[in-house]
């Protein structure tokens, strides 16, 4: 466990208490299925009697799905440093599973706060009471032909030269809507969940830009849900394309009916997924530099333990620093976040929020590196965990959008929020 | 006091409680524009104008209008639906009977009410409501922004059940203007619309 400095923290009991609990939780529950998961093959690791359901369940009964639901549906709305502690050491466990229940909480988060009353009654308080794993949420956004090209189309002033083809469309269709397309194999828990909160194009379809947000039950006719692709890291999270042919979905499903607002709602969103992934990569990253102190303490080269040796002390003191300085950044960017996308103001600054997963997941990548490479060959086995780690961390260089897009879009954001001034 | 949605007595209230409030002092202190607003007549309206107490709060506004002004409603949609109701857009409004009119609007259809609409403005300035009025559909017409919605939306925003900024993005009200000022300003439409809910309604 590592020291805080935040003595705003340090001394609060009750964030030291649930920062144990749910360190407690991550290590007996989260590690090993995560690890056991891990090695299996991705149609197992989706079929109903898979460890990834338990997970699932006893993190609903954790009350992790939870976190940023509004107090009046019955969510815990939790305070920004308490998402941060949990959403750490969850990644701390495994950055697969906190990812699945990162994206199962999404549509209920939107729900809950940006849905009519009716919604609110027939998602969200159901939703709220399952404690049986009943729900389970994602959130397609990439389609085959648009990656990268929704992170940056958030702000480029010339949307439409990524062209008006390849996206899932809404249509209007008498009071509801209808729903055509297809979304990436890449979807997070795609394979198993019931709900999604999906990004679609709107009329008059003429670039990214027209974008525009829904709930959909899965169960709903004329999806698919297609099988769990095999992939090199968060193989604890079994990921798989959406398609959707003429699907319609009531008019209060709708949550996102407005271009313009879809646009700025939409920064709103992968602002805060861009904060989850902050917390959790600086997880892993401090999941590798504990496996270094560990594995450098007990193995002898030169005549004594790595550790002793100079020049371990300075890539383990390298490490200290990114992953220090990764959970510090990103506590600050959450806090602020998280209180202006609560308050759908749309003020939230994105431009820090995307800069913080960029810097959590490069460090949690580098650091993942350095301690595979002080593990030696061990690193390379299946015996050692920072094998896994290695690989989870280079999927969050991809994942929620490439580092490059991401870094791009956060500068055309600053500049165009005029936040950074030279006066 | 319950007051009628949009009467004068509403806009009052609003205006009232919008100058006390710290909420509305802070979130609105750095805005600058004015907003215009549209209400679009629809089934509920229907609904709640066959009540005497709202044919009184709208003929409230109605009567702030010269004859002049009125006059421009000639050919309109508004016009039409005064002709409808058996009145010359003339009439002396303190001869109407409400309760006669509201027997009159009850046995009106959404048809007769197609594209009628109330307009009015609001303009926060760096924390206070400085303007908060019915106005003329030729005014503010180059308000820095313009929210409409049928009046069930509006009515929606007055129970408290969702906000403004709700609203917009599910499209059942639009918002038309400076986006991006908008975008770093939505604290400030949310202060104004949220004090809105807390008006009794009659
Ligand atoms: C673990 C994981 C989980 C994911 N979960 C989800 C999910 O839940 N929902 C979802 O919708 N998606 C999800 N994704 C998909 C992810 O968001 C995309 O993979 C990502 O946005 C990149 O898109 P792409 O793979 O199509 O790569 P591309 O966009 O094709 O990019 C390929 C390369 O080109 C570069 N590039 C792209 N555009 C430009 C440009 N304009 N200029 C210069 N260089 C450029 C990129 O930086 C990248 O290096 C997930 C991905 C991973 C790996």
């Amino acid at each position: 466990m590592y020291f805080e400095i935040d003595s705003g923290i340090r001394e609060n009991e009750e964030l030291t208490m649930l920062r144990e609990q749910t360190h407690k939780f991550a290590a007996e529950v989260i590690r090993p299925a995560a690890k056991e998961l891990d090695q299996m093959e991705p149609r197992k690791v989706a079929q109903k009697d898979s460890p990834y359901f338990d997970v699932m369940k006893q993190m609903k009964k954790m009350g992790y799905h939870r976190m940023q639901v509004l107090k009046e549906h019955g969510g815990l709305e939790l305070t920004p440093d308490e998402i941060h502690i949990i959403n750490e050491e969850l990644g701390w466990g495994s950055v697969g599973l906190t990812t699945a229940i990162g994206v199962d909480s999404i549509p209920l988060a939107m729900a809950s706060l940006a849905g009519s009353p009716e919604l609110i009654e027939e998602v969200v308080r159901p939703w709220m009471e399952d404690t049986e794993g009943k729900y389970h949420g994602c959130w397609p956004v990439m389609e085959e032909a648009h990656g990268s090209d929704y992170v940056i189309g958030m702000s480029y002033p010339y949307p439409e030269e990524f062209g008006n083809k390849g996206f899932v469309t809404a249509d209007r269709d008498g009071d509801g809507w209808v729903i055509n397309g297809a979304k990436s194999y890449w979807t997070s828990s795609a394979p198993c969940a019931n709900y999604a909160f999906l990004i679609v194009n709107l009329p008059p379809h003429r670039s990214i830009a027209d974008i525009g947000g829904c709930i959909v039950p899965l169960t709903l006719p004329g999806v698919t849900q297609g099988p769990p692709i095999d992939k090199l890291g968060l193989r604890d999270d079994p990921q798989g394309e959406l398609a959707f042919d003429n699907v319609r979905i009531p008019a209060h499903y709708m949550l996102l009916a407005e271009p313009v607002f879809g646009r700025f709602a939409t920064k709103g969103v992968i602002s805060s997924t861009s904060c989850g992934m902050a917390c959790m990569f600086t997880g892993l990253a401090r999941a590798a530099f504990e496996e270094a102190l560990k594995y450098t303490r007990e193995r002898v080269q030169g005549g004594r333990p790595l550790i002793e040796h100079d020049v371990v002390k300075l890539k383990l003191s390298d490490m200290f620093l990114k992953v220090e300085t990764a959970r510090y950044f990103t506590r600050v960017v959450l806090r602020h976040v998280s209180e202006r996308s609560r308050a759908l103001t749309f003020d939230q600054s994105t431009a820090h929020a995307l800069s913080a997963q960029v810097y959590a997941t490069n460090i949690a990548y580098e650091v993942a590196h350095q301690s595979r490479q002080l593990h030696g060959a061990n690193g390379l086995t299946k015996d050692y965990l920072i094998e896994k780690l290695y690989r989870d961390a280079t999927a969050g260089l991809m994942e929620d959008g490439a580092n490059e897009a991401l870094s791009l879009e956060a500068a055309y954001s600053f500049l165009e929020e005029g936040r950074y001034t030279t006066e | 006091m319950a007051v009628v949605f949009g009467s004068m007595e509403w806009y009052e209230q609003v205006k009232e409680l919008a100058n006390k409030d710290e909420g509305f002092k802070k979130g609105t202190a750095d805005w600058e524009g004015a907003v215009r607003t549209v209400v679009i007549m629809d089934e509920e309206l229907l609904k709640d104008y066959s009540r005497e107490e709202y044919v009184r709060g709208f003929m409230s506004t109605v009567s702030l209008m010269s004859k002049e002004q009125r006059a421009q409603f000639e050919g309109t949609p508004m016009g039409n639906l005064m002709k409808k109701l058996g009145y010359s857009l003339d009439v002396d409004i303190a001869t109407i009977d409400p309760a006669e009119s509201a027997k009159r609007f009850s046995q009106l259809t959404l048809d007769d009410v197609k594209g009628v609409e109330m307009h009015g403005v609001f303009e926060p300035y760096h924390g206070i409501l400085r303007e908060m009025r019915p106005i003329m559909p030729d005014e503010y017409k180059d308000a820095r922004f313009t929210l409409s919605g049928p009046y069930s939306a509006w009515k929606a925003l007055c129970s408290g059940k969702q906000t403004s900024v709700q609203l917009v993005m599910s499209g059942k009200m639009k918002l038309e203007g400076d986006m991006s000022y908008m975008m770093k300003h939505m604290a400030a439409m949310n202060a104004l619309t949220k004090l809105y809910s807390q008006i009794e309604l009659v």
